[in-house]
């Protein structure tokens, strides 16, 4: 019983994080119709930037937070001026297409800068365990999580109650008829844009604080397109749902069905399996709208 | 727009490919510089001499031969396949397995690998009937994550990780053993896999995949029936990819699920959006063109790393791999959004209309 707990405790702290990346994902979607495949080079790059400025600037941890901000709100306004117009009516693939070019970029980039070796990454959160009882829980898993959720919790409120989160709300459903109610539809994707590239920001210096500095932190990238699929495109808290869901699914395989010998490695594409076979229940994801289409 | 003076008289006219006399003599020279080649180039090498290789061409070959099939499934039909490495590695594992395991003659391999991938096909084809868009992705992409990892697991079937060893191909007797007979190997199935895939997209069967496309909910209103049609869509892509996977087996005669990498089926999305997105000889460009980028890039960066010593060699080789892919998908896409093919087709009426081309 305690294996259960222990494993559910962890899939749902892992998973909180897997959450706050997912939700920039949905963010960007929500507010033009666009997404954004190099999502996982740009949680990459803020948790590189991050541990340069904390391990190799020797900044204090609150200065390389603003550091990475900044530089986040830089790439954000970039990415926005450079690829979004390009995005904004165009059919699927080119939007597919657009961010995949962007991913390469933004991985040579780092392979440039850096070099594909892997780092530690300096504690920011008290390290150390907490037990329930007979569960062991790491505190920075745990500290993770709480960031994480009250982060969903502030862009959940954001976009329900703030006049810009209406807004973006407004500009993604009716671009013309946001415009007619005097909302700047330029401002609000720069807006969305920047917005998404902070929250992977911080999403890539919470997840390096779980496994590491690596160039498979961009793999968890992709691990974040299947919990946005997962939720629904379109959904906060489908993200947020799927984002728990997918971290316990993940836990609970390794920890289960990895017992099986055949079954070795199976943590790994269990959550994808999981999406494919929710995907085919639910097409739009668990909590996605469904799209009325019109011929 | 057809080269001025001529007239179609008949519908076969009006749906030929290759209309005027010039254009035969054209296709006919291009079709003899292809078997010449092998025989002008060197068989390899990383000078410069290399870049214009034998074993670029053979790889350009079994790459187009896979890509093609992406063309007919995502191209013509629209149905994003983000995991055609996958079915390229079901046809190569298959392939190996029958001619090393049962002794299968080569013809019948590669038949087998064609037919196996595309069943496998019409297994990842079904999400495609209830999924549109970015979920179809992620299911395809669900098969570029399954597949190495059911590959990695049936030791007893595949060699799990250890890689499997393929023996060459040969046609009763006759070993394709070296990279120019595997060329002309390559270049008749190349040649085949063209002329397929173009009459396929000028077939009823081509019409009824771009109808679905376009929009796929009037398609079914006037009567074009999309499960079947989807289907077939994935069945047809995955069979190239199957045939190529084999290819490919036979060539590089040891095979590993880590040679299909998800990098790759991006790649071939790219030669696809490069060289024109739903056209058969866009895709011929584009697959060329990225290669090519892909093949210069490796033969120049220690060339340039020699000229620039301070710089890391990884600098180069993030810079030309990556970096490259992806600068050129940026440029193009914002030049060039509708392919290298659209930027021919519009100089072909430019000149066609010279000097009244305004």
């Amino acid at each position: 019983m305690t294996d259960f707990l222990q494993l559910l405790l962890m899939g749902i702290l892992v998973g909180g994080v897997y959450s706050q990346i997912a939700v920039g994902f949905v963010v960007i979607f929500k507010s033009g119709k666009t997404f954004n495949l190099a999502y996982g080079e740009m949680v990459m790059l803020g948790a590189y930037i991050s541990w340069t400025a904390m391990d190799q600037w020797d900044l204090a941890k609150p200065v390389a937070l603003l550091v990475t901000l900044v530089f986040a709100i830089a790439l954000g306004l970039v990415v926005e001026r450079l690829l979004l117009r390009r995005m904004i009516d165009a059919p699927i693939h080119t939007m597919i297409m657009l961010t995949l070019g962007l991913m390469g970029l933004l991985r040579g980039l780092v392979l440039v800068v850096w070099g594909p070796d892997p780092h530690a990454y300096p504690d920011i959160v008290p390290t150390g365990t907490a037990n329930l009882g007979d569960i062991a829980l790491p505190t920075n898993f745990i500290v993770s999580f709480f960031i994480a959720i009250a982060f969903v919790a502030l862009l959940s409120l954001f976009f329900q109650y703030t006049k810009a989160g209406l807004s973006m709300r407004a500009a993604s459903e009716d671009k013309v008829a946001a415009q007619s109610l005097g909302i700047s539809v330029k401002r609000i994707y720069q807006l969305s844009w920047v917005t998404a590239s902070i929250i992977a920001a911080l999403g890539g210096i919470l997840l390096a604080g779980i496994s590491g500095i690596n160039l498979g932190l961009a793999f968890m990238g992709l691990m974040t397109l299947s919990v946005v699929i997962l939720g629904g495109i379109d959904s906060i808290l489908g993200a947020l749902l799927a984002g728990l869901l997918m971290g316990v699914a993940t836990k609970m395989a390794e920890g289960y069905l990895e017992r099986i010998e055949s079954l070795k490695g199976i943590g790994e594409i269990f959550p994808m399996m999981l999406t494919l076979v929710v995907l085919l229940i639910r097409p739009n994801g668990l909590l996605g709208q469904k799209t009325v289409e019109r011929v | 727009m057809q080269p001025s003076g001529y007239f179609s008289a008949d519908y076969g006219k009006d749906m030929a490919v290759v209309r005027t006399r010039a254009q035969w003599f054209i296709l006919i020279a291009f079709m003899l510089g292809l078997i010449y080649f092998p025989f002008w180039a060197g068989a390899g090498g990383r000078g410069w001499e290399g870049v214009l290789s034998v074993s670029l061409a053979l790889d350009i070959g079994i790459t187009l031969i896979a890509v093609l099939g992406l063309c007919i499934v995502s191209g013509l039909c629209g149905q994003i396949n983000f995991g055609q490495p996958a079915f390229m590695a079901m046809g190569a594992y298959v392939s190996g397995i029958f001619s090393t395991r049962w002794d299968l003659p080569f013809p019948l391999a590669i038949l087998c690998a064609g037919l196996l991938a595309a069943v496998f096909g019409l297994v990842f084809g079904l999400p495609a009937l209830r999924l549109k868009g970015l979920y179809l992705v992620v299911a395809t992409f669900a098969a570029m994550m399954i597949v190495p990892y059911v590959i990695n697991h049936t030791k007893s079937l595949t060699g799990g990780s250890d890689g499997m060893r393929v023996p060459e191909a040969s046609i009763a007797g006759f070993a394709f053993d070296s990279d120019i007979r595997k060329y002309f190997l390559v270049l008749f199935l190349a040649v085949l896999a063209v002329i397929a895939a173009k009459n396929i997209s000028r077939s009823r069967v081509g019409r009824a995949f771009v109808a679905i496309r376009d929009n796929d909910i009037a398609a079914a209103a006037t009567g074009v029936n999309i499960a079947y049609y989807k289907l077939l869509a994935f069945f047809i892509g995955c069979f190239f990819a199957g045939i190529a996977g084999s290819l490919w087996a036979h060539h590089v005669t040891f095979i590993h699920a880590e040679q299909f990498q998800i990098w790759d089926a991006i790649w071939m999305l790219g030669m696809l959006i490069i060289g024109g997105w739903g056209s058969v000889s866009g895709t011929v460009l584009g697959v060329v063109f990225l290669k090519g980028l892909g093949e210069f890039g490796t033969v120049l960066s220690p060339r340039i790393a020699e000229w620039a010593p301070s710089i890391p060699e990884r600098v180069f080789a993030a810079l030309t791999s990556q970096v490259a892919y992806g600068l050129a998908i940026i440029i193009f896409i914002m030049l060039a959004p509708h392919g290298l093919i659209y930027l021919w087709e519009r100089f072909k009426v430019y000149y066609r209309l010279w000097p009244f081309s305004y």
